[in-house]
């Protein structure tokens, strides 16, 4: 059974049809995303007021804290201000130092309205206060008033005048420095007496150094006490031996150990007898001066004294005779002892 | 009536007369146009009828459907260039992403229509023009007056209506492909993301730039319709007539596209 043949004119009308209908639907698609369009969700309408909307436009993003939460709906001039009327997607709690501003949205141009719902611990704004909204910050103005300030200053801010005095005073300079006045003028004039003195106080100076280069260089050979110093560390080590016997002895001190130690110590026992023993030497050293007992009378009496003087001399020449006499005797006792 | 008794003019004289016989003959063809134009509208009034709707529908077949083939590759590459040399020069400055609002912008405002205007004008309007002439020539539309029938209503309105319903579609459907191959060549190309692409693609227009845009394609899809159809009315002299009946189709209607196409603009944008 062979297939009907295909009606050419419907087969025409199906295609334009589908074709229309595909754009068509297409067509109110992109209405809706371009229109912005949001049918089934709630809107909630913001009223700010304006002094200033730079370019603000219907349509235009409604942005927290860098987030589009809904668009401009409408603009109104009153009173000299701008009404502007925002619908969001979400309700917004205003605070009292909230801050609604209109930026830049790019260098290409746009513009958004930027809201700052404030700080949590700030009031709650009425809701019958109509918020209103920073003038925006516009480069171009911006940048005009800078212009037109660096224009007045250059012109009437003193900055000419200041400049011609600076002129003026580099003029008085240079004009010294010509006539040779002035240490730096007399050096550029005058090729004898200061040159001299330079090139002296630059040959001193090279000398100088030569000479701090060659310590330098003998202290980092170890030359010399202050190379040895820091070369040889023997010294570091002696002074750490120092210090560490000044430790225990102060140490020992502390502890009242020792004649010393017990002199600082709160023990005042021997500072006691010191001081007995020094009355004693010192009871003992009146009666010598006095004269008294033997010590007193040898050092008073210079007859007991020259004496004395031949009596220890005796002695002494009876001690030698013996000793010379000593081995005599104990030979001959040895001798004769036998028998 | 469409056909009418030859006129025997005197040779023009000297350049001034020539010019003056041209200017003379272009607003009496553009009167000639607007009439038949009238005369179209005024037979809108049957376009619900059985015929006519055969007849429109067959139109739109062959000037739209069959066109989708050519502006499909001339749409999906002008994206591509716009998107390629627009994306070159942003990229020296780090802002190759909005490359989608830029081809976004041109093809609804401009190219879109545009493209789809001149490739109609190429192909739909010179068969128009070298249909009617042929029939003008061989004195069918005479033949049709004889009967009765009325040309316009018979030939200019089905196709009229035709291209007035199919040239807007056919031009939303070059930008949605143009915006594609710009979104290819830019994720190819110039490393830009396709989101970052549609989304900056739709930022920066509104439904005015989309609907002044086909806007637009409307109105080409009549000034061809109507240019076409009257030079084919007006063809002479045979087969050479005919040529360059068509000739003078596609001449006129760029020459139309771009001036009204400019017009708009200045209508709605400035």
């Amino acid at each position: 059974m062979t297939p009907k043949p295909v009606n050419r004119e419907l087969m025409m009308e199906w295609i334009v049809g589908v074709f229309m209908l595909v754009v068509l639907l297409a067509l109110a698609y992109f209405t809706i995303v371009l229109g912005r369009a949001t049918f089934f969700q709630r809107q909630y309408p913001l009223t700010v007021v304006f002094e200033d909307v730079m370019g603000l436009r219907k349509d235009d993003a409604v942005v927290v804290n860098g987030m589009t939460i809904g668009k401009i709906r409408s603009l109104r001039l009153q009173d000299g201000l701008v009404e502007v009327t925002a619908d969001l997607n979400q309700p917004l709690q205003l605070r009292a130092d909230h801050r609604i501003v209109i930026m830049a949205t790019s260098i290409l141009g746009g513009r958004q309205m930027q809201i700052e719902v404030g700080s949590p611990d700030a009031p709650l704004l009425p809701e019958n206060v109509i918020p209103r909204g920073r003038r925006p910050y516009d480069l171009m103005e911006e940048a005009a008033k800078v212009v037109h300030e660096v224009r007045q200053a250059l012109t009437t801010g003193g900055i000419s005048s200041n400049a011609q005095a600076v002129v003026a005073s580099l003029r008085e300079i240079t004009e010294r420095l010509e006539r040779g006045e002035g240490t730096l003028g007399r050096l550029l004039s005058d090729d004898t007496g200061p040159y001299t003195d330079l090139t002296n106080m630059v040959a001193d100076l090279r000398e100088a150094s030569r000479q701090i280069r060659e310590v330098s260089e003998q202290v980092a050979r170890g030359e010399g006490t202050l190379g040895r110093l820091l070369a040889d560390d023997s010294l570091y080590r002696e002074a750490s031996a120092i210090a560490t016997n000044l430790r225990t002895v102060s140490e020992r001190l502390a502890g009242g150990e020792g004649t010393l130690g017990k002199l600082l110590s709160a023990d005042d026992s021997l500072y006691r007898d010191l001081s007995e023993a020094a009355a004693s030497v010192k009871e003992i050293a009146g009666r010598m001066e006095r004269g008294e007992g033997l010590l007193g009378r040898l050092s008073t009496d210079e007859a007991l004294y020259e004496e004395a003087r031949a009596a220890l001399q005796e002695l002494r020449a009876a001690v030698d005779d013996f000793r010379e006499t000593s081995p005599v005797v104990s030979f001959t006792t040895l001798l004769f002892g036998a028998f | 009536m469409i056909t009418r008794e030859p006129r025997y003019q005197l040779p023009a004289r000297g350049p001034a007369g020539h010019l003056g016989r041209h200017m003379l003959a272009l607003v009496g063809n553009s009167g000639r146009a607007v009439i038949m134009l009238g005369e179209a509208i005024w037979c809108l009034r049957y376009v619900f009828t059985r015929r006519s709707r055969q007849a429109i529908v067959t139109q739109m077949y062959v000037g739209g459907i069959k066109s989708l083939g050519v502006i499909t590759v001339v749409a999906a590459f002008t994206g591509m260039i716009l998107a390629l040399q627009t994306g070159l020069e942003m990229r020296r400055f780090g802002q190759e992403v909005y490359i989608g609002a830029a081809v976004m912008v041109s093809m609804l405002r401009e190219m879109g229509p545009f493209m789809t205007g001149l490739i109609l004008a190429a192909s739909v309007g010179a068969a128009i023009a070298a249909q009617m002439g042929t029939m003008t020539v061989s004195e069918e539309i005479a033949a049709l007056e004889v009967m009765s029938i009325n040309p316009v209503r018979f030939l200019v309105m089905p196709r009229l209506v035709a291209l007035a319903v199919m040239t807007p579609l056919l031009s939303f459907y070059s930008c949605i492909l143009g915006v594609i191959g710009g979104g290819v060549v830019g994720l190819t190309q110039l490393g830009v993301p396709w989101g970052a692409y549609v989304d900056n693609a739709t930022r920066f227009v509104e439904n005015k730039d989309l609907y002044v845009g086909m806007l637009k394609a409307f109105l080409f899809g009549i000034l061809i319709v109507t240019i076409a159809c009257h030079q084919g009315f007006s063809a002479t002299q045979g087969a050479v007539g005919v040529g360059n009946a068509t000739r003078r189709t596609v001449i006129v209607c760029f020459l139309s596209i771009l001036i009204c196409g400019y017009i708009v603009t200045r209508v709605f944008y400035v």
